[in-house]
C-alpha cells in the first residue's frame, strides 16, 4: 500500500488523471486532490473576497465535479489549468445562484475583512483591485501561464499580461513608497 | 523593479498556501457517500421493479398469485388485507435503512 502510494507520488498529474478516469482509481484521485488542494482553495478564497469557509465549500465541489468530469480531460493541456477552470466555473455558478445579474466575467466582489487581513499577502494585494488580485493568484499561486489564465477568464492573452504587469507595478510602487516612508521616519 | 516584487509575491503566496485546509479525506468521504447513495437508489429502483413485477404477476397469474396470497393469508387471515400486510411488513423492514439513506448528507 505504502509502495503504491509512493509510486503515485512519482507520477505526473496527467498520468494520475488518466488512471483515475479509466480505472476509477480513488487513490490516484486523492493524490491529485492533495497536490492541488492548497492552490485551488487559495484561488477560490481570492475569488470569494477572502471568505475561507465559502472557498473550502467551493473547493470541495470543484474536486467532486473533477471526479465526475475526469473523462473529459483529454490531457492536451495541464491538469492544473483544467482544474482551475473548473474552480472558476464553480465560483461563477455559485455567484449566479446568489446574484443572478452577474455576467460570466471577472467579478468585482467587495473584499470582506477577515481574521488574517493583516497577513503579508493581504497587505500586498490591498494595493490592487480584486480582479488584479485574482489574476496575480492565478499567476503566482496556480502557476498558470498568461495563455491559460486568458483561456479561463475569457480574456485575450495580451490583456492578461498587461493587467498582471500593471498590478505588479502598483505593488512595487506601494512597497517602494512604504519603505521610503519607513526610512524617513527612522531618520527622523 | 519586477524581481523584488516577484519574490515578495511568491513568498507571500507560499505562506498563504500553507494555511490551506486538508481536503483530500473530506472529498473522498463525500465521493463514497455519493456512491452509496447511487447504489441505494439503484437498489430501491430494483426493489420497486421487483414489487411491480410480482404485483402484475399476482394479478394476472393465479399459479403465482395463489401461493403468495396463501402465504400472506397464513399471517393475516384476510384475503383483502394480504397484499397490504406484505407491503407493510416490507416497508417496516426497509424503513430504518430508507430513513438513514435519505438523510445521509453528500
Amino acid at each position: 500500500m505504502v509502495v503504491r502510494q509512493s509510486a503515485k507520488r512519482l507520477k505526473s498529474d496527467e498520468a494520475l488523471a488518466a488512471e483515475a478516469a479509466h480505472l476509477k482509481d480513488r487513490a490516484a484521485f486523492a493524490e491529485l486532490v492533495r497536490r492541488h488542494q492548497q492552490r485551488i482553495w487559495l484561488f477560490l478564497r481570492r475569488l470569494t473576497g477572502n471568505d475561507a469557509a465559502e472557498a473550502e465549500d467551493l473547493a470541495q465541489e470543484t474536486f467532486l465535479q473533477a471526479w465526475r468530469k475526469l473523462h473529459q480531460f483529454k490531457g492536451d493541456g495541464r491538469f492544473g489549468a483544467w482544474l482551475s477552470s473548473l474552480a472558476y466555473r464553480q465560483f461563477l455558478m455559485s455567484l449566479r445562484k446568489s446574484r443572478p445579474e452577474i455576467l460570466p466575467e471577472l467579478p468585482e466582489v467587495a473584499v470582506t475583512l477577515s481574521l488574517d487581513a493583516g497577513s503579508e499577502l493581504e497587505r500586498l494585494l490591498s494595493h490592487v483591485s480584486q480582479e488584479e488580485g485574482v489574476l496575480l493568484t492565478m499567476s503566482y499561486a496556480l502557476e498558470l501561464t498568461n495563455q491559460e489564465i486568458g483561456d479561463i477568464v475569457g480574456q485575450p492573452v495580451g490583456t492578461v499580461k498587461s493587467r498582471i504587469h500593471r498590478a505588479r507595478r502598483k505593488i512595487a510602487e506601494a512597497v517602494g513608497a512604504d519603505s521610503s516612508a519607513r526610512k524617513e521616519v527612522a531618520c527622523g | 523593479m519586477d524581481e523584488p516584487v516577484d519574490d515578495l509575491l511568491r513568498s507571500a503566496f507560499r505562506r498563504e498556501l500553507a494555511a490551506a485546509p486538508e481536503l483530500a479525506q473530506v472529498v473522498l468521504d463525500r465521493l463514497a457517500a455519493r456512491e452509496r447513495k447511487r447504489l441505494g437508489w439503484l437498489a430501491l429502483a430494483a426493489v420497486a421493479a421487483l414489487c411491480a413485477a410480482v404485483g402484475i404477476l399476482w394479478a394476472l397469474t393465479p399459479a403465482i398469485g395463489a401461493p403468495i396470497t396463501n402465504l400472506a393469508l397464513s399471517f393475516t387471515g384476510q384475503v383483502a388485507a394480504a397484499p397490504f400486510a406484505v407491503s407493510l411488513a416490507l416497508l417496516c423492514l426497509l424503513a430504518p435503512w430508507l430513513v438513514a439513506f435519505l438523510d445521509e448528507p453528500i
